[in-house]
């Protein structure tokens, strides 16, 4: 089930990602993804702790322009946009530690 | 252009230089992805990933200057087109220099204002070359993820030596990036 402050992202609403105000953290990933399966779980866990921080998740494959945009090929992929900036980005399997350390240096 | 995302890496260890030419850009396209490199080892880790439209970039940085910028994107990211926007550039060795080295143009940060018609320019004349890498880059990312759902699919079906052949099929799918 999905958390409450995790949004599902399309390539319609991408603009609205680089335009926010603030910090966003953006999973990519998709349903045969399975470390991303398990990372959309952790995030809807931590969309509940930072409530100023945005929490979308964008599937790889339903998704060509966001993935073109923030050039992922290989999900899953974690994205930090602030202020209309790609601050930070990661690819590969991480921790819900890790992505807390992400947002808290990038805060 | 207006339709699609545009997306920007400056290279600049100033902040209020770096917050006036983020305005300029978006004066020309309000749909716009930045990424900023402060320093030398900050630019070779992110602008290779980032695979920009167009670098932006000061001359003067505190541990390289432009043209080592300009000849790592040459070498790095093929013809993405580099701009040099810096207080300095105003010695005609030096544009020479730069123009000779492959820069798209340059301009003085004093006329910061000019930035959105220099961006319209720079884009037109590489327009071609920028839909040539979407469809290379598009290509790419369809053969990953043909591949990664693959190998996702080989291990749900748990054949007698599946688990080898994921992890062969893994290892190519890492080093292609």
């Amino acid at each position: 089930m999905q958390g409450q402050n995790l949004v599902q992202i399309t390539d319609q609403k991408v603009n609205e990602v680089l335009t926010h105000a603030g910090m966003s953290v953006i999973l990519i990933t998709s349903t045969w993804d399975g470390h991303g399966v398990i990372m959309r779980t952790l995030m809807e866990g931590l969309s509940n702790r930072y409530s100023k921080v945005f929490f979308g998740v964008a599937d790889v494959e339903a998704s060509p322009r966001i993935c073109k945009v923030f050039n992922v090929t290989n999900p899953p992929a974690l994205l930090v946009v602030k202020d209309g900036e790609l601050v930070e980005r990661t690819t590969g399997a991480i921790g819900g530690s890790g992505i807390a350390d992400l947002i808290e240096r990038n805060t | 252009m207006s339709e699609d995302i545009f997306k920007v890496f400056i290279l600049e260890d100033m902040p209020v230089d770096l917050e006036l030419i983020k305005r300029q850009v978006r004066k020309f396209n309000p749909n716009v992805l930045f990424a900023v490199a402060k320093h030398r080892s900050e630019f070779q880790e992110k602008v290779g990933m980032f695979q920009p439209d167009i670098v932006l970039s000061d001359y003067n940085l505190p541990d390289m200057n432009g043209l080592e910028a300009l000849l790592y994107v040459r070498e790095h990211l093929d013809s993405t087109p580099f701009v040099f926007i810096t207080g300095i550039l105003n010695d005609e060795e030096k544009v020479a220099e730069a123009i000779l080295t492959g820069a798209s143009g340059y301009l003085l940060k004093d006329n910061l204002r000019n930035l959105p018609e220099l961006l319209a320019a720079v884009i037109k004349q590489n327009e071609q070359a920028m839909a040539q890498r979407e469809i290379e880059w598009e290509r790419r990312r369809s053969n990953q993820i043909k591949l990664r759902k693959s190998i996702a699919m080989l291990r749900q079906a748990n054949l007698p030596g599946s688990d080898e052949i994921a992890l062969s099929l893994q290892e190519v799918a890492d080093n292609l990036g």
